[in-house]
Formats: structure tokens, C-alpha cells, sequence
């Protein structure tokens, strides 16, 4: 039987047999490769000075171990249907909820202050933050509403109680339609404060208002929601002695350089050394405990310190390629479900990117947040992954282009 | 119908996607582009346009620089025995940190990837037993503190001890090679200087602090000792380890050359003991000084200056007095404070014990300071008469006296309407140029400085450098106090022309006083004084030479060997004559002056010497300070020697003139009385008639008296072979034995030399006597060798020292 030509095919079939999106897949094991090569670099010597460590080489080498595993969970995720998981998404919302109820008992595990881990096996395995699914469940989840937002019908309320004209006023400006979205996202928000966790939080707010913007919801309320979240940090950071302090930090970081401005001055000092060229790959001297967690949050920062302004600016290139691409594939997209969390994916990854380098070139105050691909930890890179396989998923629908 | 409208729905669907489509494309813009456009710039800020600043800062954080000390140079004597060396010695320091860490937690992981917690604890607490033991053991430290220490678990430097030397230092570092322990206990090396010698010219060679070279020569050549300390700049990592794979660059030390001084130990410790004994044997109370020059050259030989110190405890005071002293000052310094009412940096008062601890502090540290100070050039007197010689050889020189000239001494001289008195009030009546300066008349040299006149003593004052400072090399010579130019030539300053004749109202130096002093009898030439011989590298060659500096001649050499001539006869017949020794011919001038201006028997009696005089080889100033009086006012010092140079330092630097010469192998050539008076030995007399026997004595200079009236001489005193002074007498026993016991030595202080002599020859003693060129009714026993007291065979030779007790140079007040 001849091979039938691809029009000819069936939507099902050609799920089944379109090609994935090369130039996301090849960024993205490129960012992958130099991650890993960095790892290695970067946590030698912290593995070397680290009794509990047996060898130089085992954060590299655990790092590499999940690196496959997710590899694999991407082909996996990719060859998935996506549009299964328009109903699967509301299942892995609740999930994520559920885990991070569980993260909050003493099922939890603690690090530094901050319960946000749980076991794979809830008792045993290798640890995990269920935050990390929280942030693509909320996407999923909002991304198949939202694709259908047209089709929703205003509520009419009775205009003869105030309750009921004050209701039709909100359906009017579209407040209505928002409310859900911000209930789910205030009661995740106060779940994950509860840990706490800032970072995560913020990663979740901003993959949940990258969906809810891209499907059209008014641009005002963008605009006044960070009116009003601004106001609201500025008026903290001005009334709060611990929040101005942050602030003082981070514009003059040599206020306490030996105490909280440290890991900043150090992660200037490990970008600065690097000069145009680096030190070369494997000679940072920062990592020699000078710059705490440097194959973790400050990677970058040794990255820079090895292969100099143009090994950081290539690796920026790279994220950015990588970005423009997922803006590609959801511009592309077969549907609007598709482009929706393509959207919200892609922007996770490019707030992510830009919070984490702009943490450690001081751009902005330290808010703790890993760069994708390169900071060390297996669960969040698997993760990670996954929804380059969900964004390779879409691009397998996106249609062929018309032959003329 | 409006329930289902297929073209609205699908109308709605293209606005909602178009609508999609643009807000995808507004963030693609805004994240995709925006975002990294601001963060490739801020890159470039930190790593482009910052990157020196930030790389400089980081270098200094990442970089260790340790230095590594050069060994610094030895200091040898003139001969090359060490005075001063380096050697090397360890500081331990333990790391209570680094000993915890250096007991893995992987050794006491479990099987199921706990730590044993309780095993690691055991381990740490065994290591740390293990050190402090060893420890405690040898350097028999406190065990509590060691313990202590071991418990500040974060600190990383503890100095258990310093300075650890030898055989500790070998059994400490063989103790961690055995257990391993190099990552917790450490030895770093230091070097710590030396003084094989401790207290021999402590003041010369001087010691060294932690700034280096402090006193002595240790400071003056400080550069060339010290060498060029090495570096060793390695990478550290953030926790302040060295790097594993550190890259080190390494500067080597380079070692201090070695010195070698002029300075000869053997005839230092000849000048030492001489100050010492003189210090005790006239009840000195402010020490004094000995130097010994190379009157040719200026190279110092010897310098004492006393009270002296231990080098190698520089920080105690050595000195006996000077410790009482110090004692004793706490509660002057205690009273004044008391009275100053001090308070501490939060300006609360002084507690008692607080003052009382300051006074103690400021009490010794006076007190080293003093013993650290060397008189010889720190310090500077008033020179006495010893400064005549240079007011002699100027006006010879000038040719405004000459050797037939007569100075008439009524006993006091008049200038400018003031009577200045004689030391001798009686007067010395008409006297020759010799015997002026024999007797070292004040108004005889009033005479010669006002013959001279202000503008050629002045002139001749500079020329022999008394101005200036002579340029040794040592630190902080000091320069006297003396009239201005303007002022000593003009009317008022008529009196100071005549003070200054005969040495007084002006201060120098010692050594600019020995420097000029030299100058006049060295043929003329102003020397400068110097120490260093010769400067060798590290590996023993030398490198430089030190030469002579003449400064300029000052007087001719005619006038230099006139000089040298008349103050010869002050030994041999002058004031000078208690440092007579036979055999040598000694030049010198005696000196008494005051020895602060104002104060009360303070004097400092001081005597300087050279010899041979013909052919100077060492010239010698001694000086006491302050000799204690009997009582006040008395012209006695405490131990019943007339206050004077003539008598206090001229008899020892005498003696000390002879044994440097003796030393350096110049030999004694005897006038025809002394050589009457060396030693012979006793013929075989046994046997003998006595014709025969007196004919046998008579050849060898010696007279006898016989016991007995037997035929032949059956015994004699003393024995064949022994060695008596000539023209001793010989007791021959005519028939019967010598008596055999032992003879009391009697008491010959105070005898004259007739006296003393027929004292012992009526015991069947012998005298050997020294001290004086000739003995008269004025010269008396001071010493004898044998005690009073003591048994002795008969025939011993018992040697005595006489001095002239009419030399009457005391000190004349001039009020």
C-alpha cells in the first residue's frame, strides 16, 4: 500500500505523523548541553570541598542522570496528544492543588526555612516542589477555558436588588469572567506563601496572566492590576524597614558585604572577572567558595566568570532563539487551546530567564528564582522538559504550509 | 435563532484567534526581545564596562600573599667569630576548625547513609587529646589553655607557641608527620636572631625588633642585613584555603649579606671587664665607657659603654644598679601620675592599680632606655682637661708656643677681671711646655688660648671636627653644645676662650673627642670613625671593602710627632704616670670635669691613652661617671681613691693599654731601669761556696743575704728556675735547711715601695711591682695580687700595683 500523501491523511493521522518543530527541539537540547557542560564546572568545587560528596564529578553526574530521564519524559510528553489534555487539565489542576495541601502536612520536606519539597512516593525518593507542576497545570488549565472564551454567555442577573445590578455592572466590564481565574490563582498564591514561596508564586501569577492575556482579556485590567501591584509594593517597601533594607541591598549591595549583600557583590564579582573572553571553561576561581550555590541560582554568573560577555551573550542568543520560537509555535498553532499554552509555557521560561540573569547581574532585587536548563536540580529540570514536549506536542498539529 | 448562528460563531472564532494572534505577538516582542535586550545590556555594564573594578577586587579576595622572610646576615668580629646570627625556629599553630574537618563524616557513614554521629565526636575528642598531650608535653603548655583553644571550633589560626627551637621544633614536626596532622597543626618557620656573645658590645652590635634593625649596627646596616623578603602569592578559595590546583608564583628571598666589624671581641671584652672593674673598684654610680681605636685609621676596636645588657634578653633590664634604680623610680613616677590625674579612654580616673602599673611600665621602659643608650656617641660630656691635647697640638701648630717656652703658674690666672684657680692652688711656679702640660695647668693653657687667640682656637675647634658629627656608622650620634662663632670671638666671650683652653663649659661627643684626639698624634690626620671592615653575600664572598676615610689633616706631622712626645712625658712623668706600664711607651692626658653643669660632686674622671707613642697602634679613652664621694664635698670617693682621672682612670687604662698590646703582639721594649727590674731566673746556688754563689747572683742582677755561717750554701730561697724581679735578694742558707712553712701575706696597702719591698723580703717574700714609672715617697701600694692573708711558700713573688698619689688633677670648679 503506497504511502498516502499527507494531505490525503486523516486529522488523526496526521497527529499522529506530523513533524515535531526542529528548531525548538535543537535549541533546547543545545541549551540542555551547555547547562549540563556548566553543571559540571561550576559544582566541582563545591563538590570537592564537600565531605558528604564522594566525588568532584556527583552533582554532574546526577545532574546528567536527570537530564536523560527528561529527555525521554519530553519525547514522551511530545508524542501526547495535546488536546487530551484540555479535560486532563482540570484532573492535574486539582492534583496540584491536592500536592500542595500535602506539602504544607507533615508529609512535607523543609530546606533552609521553606517547606516546599515533597517525595516522589510521598515517604521515600527523590525529592520534588509540586509548585513545578502547579505553574503548567494553571496554564493548561486556564488555556482550556480560555480558548473557548468567546463561546461563554454573559449571566444576566435581576436588575431589581442591588446585589443583582452590581453583578450585571461586573459582567459588563468583564469582571465576571475573571473572577474564577482569580479565585484559583489567590487560593494557589496562598498555598504557596503558606511555604513560603515568593518565586514560585510569582512564576504562577505570571504563567496564568500570560494565558488570561493572550486570549484577549482586556488590557486594562493588565494595566491596573500592576497599577495596583505596584502601589502596593511601593507602599510596602516605603512602611516596612525589612523590605527597604532589601531595597538598600540591592542598590548598593557593598552596605553589607559581608552579610546579605555577599552573594550579590560575589555574583558581580564572578560576571565581572570574566571580561570579554573568560577565564576559560573550567578556570572560574568564584566557585572555590567564594560564590555560594554557583551550580544552582548563580550559574550564569560562572558561566559568564568561564566563557567571558560572549559565552553569556551567546547563551542569552540561545535563550532568546528559544523564546522567539515558542512565540513561533503558538503563533503557528492549529487551535487556540494550542497557542494559548504555548503562550503561557513560553513566557514561564522567558520571565524565568530574565528573573534569574537579572538577579545576578543585579538588575533587580534577589527574588531566587533558577535559570531553566542550567541551574542544578532534577525534578525542575525534568519538569522543565515536559513542557518543551507539551510546546513540541503543539508543533506536531501545526498544519503544513499550502503547496501552490 | 440567535441560540446558533454557524457564520457569527465562526466570525467570533476569527476575531477571538486574530485577537489571540496580536497578543501573542505583543509579548513575543515584549519578553522575547525587550527582556533580553535589557539583559545583554546590563551584561555589558558588569562584565564589559565594569569588568577591571570588579576583576581587581576579585583578585584581592582570591589572592594570598605570604611573605617569606630572607635570613638575615651575620655580624662578625674583626677576627670572624659571630656576634650576631639567624636561625631558624617555628611558630605552631593549630587550626580547631580544620582538625574537625579533617575527620571525615564519610568514614562513619552508616550502611543505611546516616553519619555516627557519636563515633565522629569520639574521634575528633581522640585527636584532640592526641595533640594536647604532645603539646603539653613539649612545650609544657597549660594544658586548660591549649584545651581552650582547641574549643574555638571556628577559628582556623590558635599560636599554640612561638619561636620553638631545635630539638621541640624536630620531635613536634616528626609528632604530625607521624599522625598525619598536617592539615590541623602546623609549624610555620621564622627566623629569630641570635647573640652567641649576649652581652659583649651589646651597644655596637644592638638587636633587632619587630620593625627590624632597632639599635647598633644592626640598624645602621639594617638594608644591607636585612635582605629582600620572597613572596609566595597562591589562590585561595572563599573558606581562606589554598586552592587545590593553585597556581603559585613565587618571588625567592634573598638573603642579607653579612657584616664584618673592626671590632676585635677579645679586646672588647679587655675593655669591658677594664670598665667593669674600674665601675666597682671606684663605686662608680652612672657607668662610664671604654672605646679602643686604631689611632691611625679611627677603626673602633673596642667600644664599651656601661650599664651594658644582655642582646638576646634586650627587653630586661641586665644591670644591676640601673634595676634598683628603676625600683626605686616607680613610686617618683607613681607620685607624679597620682598628680597628673589621668583617666582612661572613657574618662573614668585611674584606678590604684592602674597608676601603679603605668609607673611600673614608664619606670622600666626609662630604665632600658638608658641601658640601650651607647654614651660612647648618644651621649655627650665635657671633656676636661683630656681636651688639652688638642688646644696643645693647635697652638704648635699655629706656631704661637713652641717646646722652649715657660708658663709660670701662680696657682690661679685672671681673665677679664675674674680669677680662675689652679686645680693646684699652691701653683706649679715656672714650668717648661712639658711640665704645663704634665701637670695639666689651667692657667698655663688661659695662656696658650689666649695666645692662639678666639678666631684660630675656634678655627682649629672645627678643623678637628668637634662640630660635627664624626660620620660613624652608627645610629643617633649625638653633637655637644658649644658657642657659637659670633659669641667666642667677640669680648664676652673672652671667658669662654679661656674655660674652653682647659676643656670646659662646652660638651662633645667621646668620640668626637677620641677622633680629634687621635688627629693629634696620628701625624694629623682627622680620621673618621668607623666599624664596618668588610660586607660579604650570603655565600661568603666579599663584596666590599671598607677603606679609611680621612676626613683632612689638620696639623702637620711635625707638629702631630711633638705632641705625641710631650704627652708621653704626661705618663711618664706628668699626671699620666699611674698608667705607666714598663715596657710600653704610653702617651695620654688625664681629664676631671663635671659631669652636669651645676651638680655637685658628679664627676666624670676619664683618661685617654695610646701607645706605643712612637708608632701609635691603639689609642684607649676610659671614662667613669661619676665616681661616689666619702662624703660631700670630700675630694675622696667612697673607697678611698682621690676623685681624678690620674687616679681612677689612668691606672686602668694603663693596665688595659698593655694587654691590648700584648695581644696584638707588640713587644715591650724595656728603658735600662726597667730592664733592671724584669724578671730573672734563680741560679743553682746549692753546693756552692759563697764567693762563687754572689758571682753567680751578681751576673743575673740579684744581691743575697746569707743565714747561717756554714762553708757552702746547702739550701736557697727562692728555688732553682723560679722567676724573681732583678735586683731582688736571695736568701742563701749556710749550713742548715730553709724553714719550710708557709708565710702569712701581709697587708702593703699604702706602703711605699721601699717599705713594701723590705716588708717582704723579711718574710723571704718577693715583690713584683707596676703601676708607676718611678716610685717616690708620694707612690703607694693599691693592689696586690696575693691577698692579704693568704699562705704562700717562702720565695713566692707577690706583684703590687702603686699609683702616684700626688698627681692632684682634680676637678677645679671655676665658681
Amino acid at each position: 500500500m503506497a504511502r498516502k500523501a499527507k494531505r490525503d491523511l486523516t486529522v488523526e493521522e496526521q497527529l499522529a505523523r506530523g513533524p515535531m518543530d526542529l528548531p525548538l527541539l535543537m535549541l533546547a537540547m543545545l541549551l540542555l548541553g551547555v547547562g549540563l557542560i556548566m553543571v559540571m564546572s561550576a559544582s566541582y568545587a563545591t563538590a570537592y570541598y564537600d565531605a558528604k560528596t564522594d566525588s568532584p564529578l556527583a552533582y554532574a553526574i546526577a545532574q546528567g542522570r536527570f537530564a536523560l530521564l527528561g529527555v525521554l519524559a519530553m519525547y514522551g510528553v511530545s508524542r501526547f496528544n495535546y488536546q487530551y489534555l484540555r479535560g486532563l487539565s482540570l484532573i492535574l489542576l486539582a492534583f496540584s492543588v491536592l500536592l500542595l495541601v500535602l506539602v504544607l502536612t507533615p508529609l512535607g520536606v523543609a530546606n533552609k526555612g521553606a517547606q516546599r519539597w515533597l517525595h516522589i512516593f510521598l515517604v521515600a525518593g527523590p525529592t520534588f516542589q509540586p509548585s513545578e507542576i502547579v505553574k503548567v497545570a494553571v496554564i493548561l488549565f486556564f488555556s482550556s477555558r480560555l480558548c473557548v472564551r468567546e463561546k461563554r454567555k454573559p449571566t444576566k442577573w435581576t436588575k431589581r436588588t442591588r446585589l443583582g445590578r452590581t453583578l450585571n455592572l461586573m459582567e459588563r466590564v468583564g469582571l465576571m469572567e475573571l473572577l474564577p481565574y482569580i479565585g484559583i490563582l489567590a487560593l494557589i498564591a496562598l498555598l504557596l506563601l503558606k511555604e513560603p514561596h515568593l518565586s514560585g508564586t510569582i512564576l504562577v501569577f505570571v504563567g496564568g496572566a500570560a494565558v488570561l492575556f493572550a486570549s484577549g482579556i482586556h488590557w486594562g485590567w493588565f494595566v491596573s492590576g500592576i497599577t495596583l501591584v505596584g502601589s502596593a509594593l511601593a507602599l510596602v517597601i516605603k512602611f516596612t524597614p525589612y523590605m527597604t533594607s532589601r531595597i538598600m541591598l540591592w542598590l548598593d549591595p557593598w552596605s553589607d558585604a559581608l552579610g546579605k549583600g555577599y552573594q550579590t557583590i560575589q555574583s558581580l564579582y564572578s560576571i565581572g572577572s570574566g571580561g570579554l573572553l573568560g577565564r576559560g571553561l573550567g578556570k572560574s576561581v568564584q566557585k572555590y567558595l567564594f560564590l555560594p550555590e554557583p551550580e544552582n541560582d548563580f550559574i550564569f554568573s560562572i558561566a559568564v566568570e568561564e566563557l567571558g560577555f560572549v559565552g553569556g551573550i551567546l547563551i542569552l542568543g540561545l535563550f532568546m532563539m528559544f523564546i522567539l520560537r515558542g512565540y513561533w509555535i503558538a503563533l503557528h498553532a492549529r487551535d487556540r487551546f494550542g497557542a494559548l499554552t504555548a503562550v503561557g509555557i513560553t513566557t514561564l521560561f522567558a520571565v524565568q530567564v530574565f528573573l534569574n540573569i537579572g538577579v545576578v547581574t543585579n538588575l533587580i532585587p534577589n527574588t531566587g528564582i533558577s535559570l531553566p536548563f542550567f541551574s542544578y536540580g532534577g525534578t525542575a529540570l525534568i519538569i522543565q522538559l515536559a513542557e518543551v514536549g507539551i510546546l513540541l506536542s503543539i508543533s506536531r498539529q501545526i498544519p503544513a504550509p499550502k503547496q501552490d | 435563532m440567535a441560540e446558533h448562528n454557524p457564520r457569527r460563531d465562526q466570525r467570533r472564532e476569527n476575531a477571538s484567534k486574530q485577537l489571540i494572534f496580536r497578543r501573542t505577538a505583543v509579548l513575543m516582542g515584549l519578553f522575547g526581545v525587550l527582556t533580553f535586550s535589557v539583559l545583554g545590556w546590563k551584561l555589558w555594564d558588569v562584565s564589559i564596562t565594569k569588568h577591571e573594578e570588579y576583576q581587581l577586587r576579585q583578585l584581592q579576595q582570591s589572592t594570598r600573599d605570604v611573605e617569606v622572610k630572607s635570613n638575615r646576615g651575620y655580624i662578625r668580629d674583626t677576627g670572624g667569630n659571630i656576634m650576631a646570627m639567624s636561625a631558624t625556629v617555628y611558630n605552631l599553630i593549630l587550626s580547631p576548625r580544620d582538625l574537625i574537618n579533617s575527620i571525615s563524616e564519610r568514614q562513619f557513614k552508616q550502611d543505611d547513609g546516616t553519619i555516627d554521629t557519636a563515633a565522629r565526636e569520639a574521634a575528633i575528642q581522640a585527636r584532640r587529646d592526641l595533640i594536647c598531650d604532645e603539646v603539653c608535653t613539649v612545650l609544657g603548655l597549660d594544658r586548660d589553655d591549649v584545651v581552650r583553644r582547641m574549643n574555638k571550633v571556628n577559628s582556623q589560626y590558635e599560636v599554640l607557641k612561638k619561636n620553638i627551637e631545635g630539638d621541640q621544633a624536630d620531635r613536634l614536626q616528626a609528632f604530625i608527620a607521624d599522625n598525619k596532622l598536617g592539615y590541623s597543626l602546623i609549624m610555620t618557620p621564622t627566623t629569630k636572631r641570635y647573640y652567641p656573645m649576649s652581652t659583649v658590645a651589646a651597644h655596637v652590635v644592638g638587636f633587632v625588633n619587630e620593625n627590624g634593625g632597632a639599635y647598633g649596627v644592626e640598624a645602621a646596616y639594617e638594608q644591607l642585613l636585612e635582605g629582600r623578603s620572597g613572596r609566595i602569592v597562591t589562590n585561595q578559595t572563599g573558606a581562606g584555603t589554598e586552592m587545590y590546583n593553585s597556581y603559585s608564583n613565587y618571588i625567592d628571598a634573598e638573603d642579607g649579606s653579612s657584616i664584618t666589624l673592626t671590632l676585635d671581641s677579645t679586646i672588647q671584652r679587655m675593655a669591658e671587664q677594664t670598665l667593669a672593674a674600674g665601675i666597682e673598684k671606684y663605686d662608680v654610680q652612672n657607668g662610664g665607657i671604654c672605646v679602643v681605636m686604631d689611632p691611625k685609621t679611627c677603626a673602633v676596636l673596642a667600644m664599651a659603654s656601661a650599664p651594658t645588657y644582655d642582646l638576646n634578653a634586650y627587653g630586661t633590664i641586665y644591670d644591676e644598679t640601673l634595676n634598683a634604680r628603676a625600683a626605686a623610680s616607680k613610686e617618683q613616677y607613681y607620685q607624679q601620675f597620682k598628680a597628673e590625674n589621668p583617666t582612661d579612654e572613657d574618662g573614668k580616673p585611674l584606678t590604684e592599680e592602674e597608676l601603679r602599673s603605668k609607673a611600673s611600665s614608664a619606670a622600666v621602659s626609662a630604665a632600658l632606655n638608658q641601658q640601650w643608650r651607647n654614651k660612647v656617641l648618644n651621649d655627650t660630656y665635657e671633656p676636661g682637661s683630656t681636651f688639652k691635647s688638642v688646644v696643645l697640638a693647635a697652638a704648635l701648630e699655629a706656631g704661637v708656643i713652641s717646646e722652649s717656652d715657660h708658663f709660670y703658674c701662680p696657682g690661679y690666672y685672671v681673665v677679664a677681671g675674674r680669677t680662675i684657680h689652679c686645680s693646684d692652688r699652691q701653683g706649679h711656679g715656672d714650668q717648661t711646655l712639658a711640665e704645663a702640660v704634665q701637670n695639666s695647668c689651667n692657667p698655663a693653657f688661659m695662656m696658650i688660648g689666649q695666645r692662639l687667640g678666639a678666631e684660630a682656637f675656634y678655627d682649629y675647634f672645627e678643623a678637628f671636627g668637634l662640630k660635627d658629627a664624626t660620620g660613624i656608622d652608627l645610629p643617633g650620634e649625638a653633637t655637644g653644645l658649644v658657642w657659637s662663632r659670633d659669641y667666642f670671638v667677640s669680648p664676652e666671650g673672652y671667658q669662654s676662650l679661656a674655660t674652653a683652653s682647659f676643656g670646659q663649659r662646652f660638651t662633645v661627643s667621646p668620640l668626637q673627642l677620641l677622633s680629634a684626639f687621635s688627629a693629634t698624634i696620628n701625624g694629623g690626620y682627622l680620621m673618621q670613625p668607623y666599624l664596618l671592615k668588610s660586607v660579604s653575600d650570603a655565600e661568603g664572598n666579599i663584596v666590599l671593602q671598607h677603606e679609611p676615610t680621612a676626613i683632612r689633616q689638620v696639623i702637620s706631622e711635625t707638629t702631630s710627632r711633638k705632641t705625641a712626645d710631650i704627652l708621653e712625658s704626661v705618663v711618664s712623668e706628668g699626671t699620666g704616670r699611674n698608667a705607666y706600664v714598663a715596657g710600653y711607651r704610653i702617651g695620654g692626658k688625664t681629664g676631671t670635669a663635671e659631669g652636669e653643669v651645676g651638680t655637685q660632686d658628679e664627676e666624670i674622671v676619664s683618661f685617654v691613652g695610646f701607645a706605643p707613642a712612637e708608632d701609635p697602634q691603639v689609642i684607649v679613652l676610659l671614662y667613669f661617671d661619676t665616681p661616689k664621694h666619702a662624703s660631700p664635698g670630700s675630694k675622696y670617693g667612697s673607697t678611698g681613691y682621690y676623685i681624678s682621672g690620674g687616679q681612677m682612670a689612668a691606672p686602668m687604662a694603663g693596665q688595659l693599654i698593655a694587654e691590648i698590646l700584648d695581644y696584638l703582639g707588640v713587644e715591650r721594649q724595656y728603658t735600662q731601669a726597667e730592664a733592671a727590674a724584669a724578671d730573672v731566673s734563680v741560679p743553682k746556688l746549692t753546693g756552692y761556696d759563697l764567693t762563687t754563689a754572689q758571682a753567680a747572683l751578681k751576673r743575673k742582677n740579684l744581691s743575697c743575704r746569707t743565714v747561717g755561717n756554714g762553708p757552702v750554701v746547702t739550701d736557697q730561697i727562692p728555688a732553682v728556675g723560679a722567676t724573681i724581679p732583678g735586683n731582688s735578694t736571695v736568701i742563701l742558707y749556710m749550713g742548715q735547711q730553709a724553714p719550710t712553712q708557709q708565710i702569712n701575706v701581709p697587708n702593703l696597702r699604702g706602703l711605699t715601695y721601699d717599705q713594701a719591698k723590705k716588708r717582704l723580703n723579711d718574710l723571704g717574700l718577693y715583690m713584683r711591682a707596676s703601676g708607676v714609672s718611678y716610685y717616690s715617697a708620694v707612690t703607694k701600694a693599691v693592689d696586690q695580687s696575693i691577698g692579704a692573708g693568704e699562705l704562700v711558700d717562702r720565695g713566692t713573688v707577690i706583684p703590687v700595683r702603686f699609683v702616684d698619689t700626688s698627681v692632684s688633677d682634680g676637678y677645679s670648679p671655676l665658681e
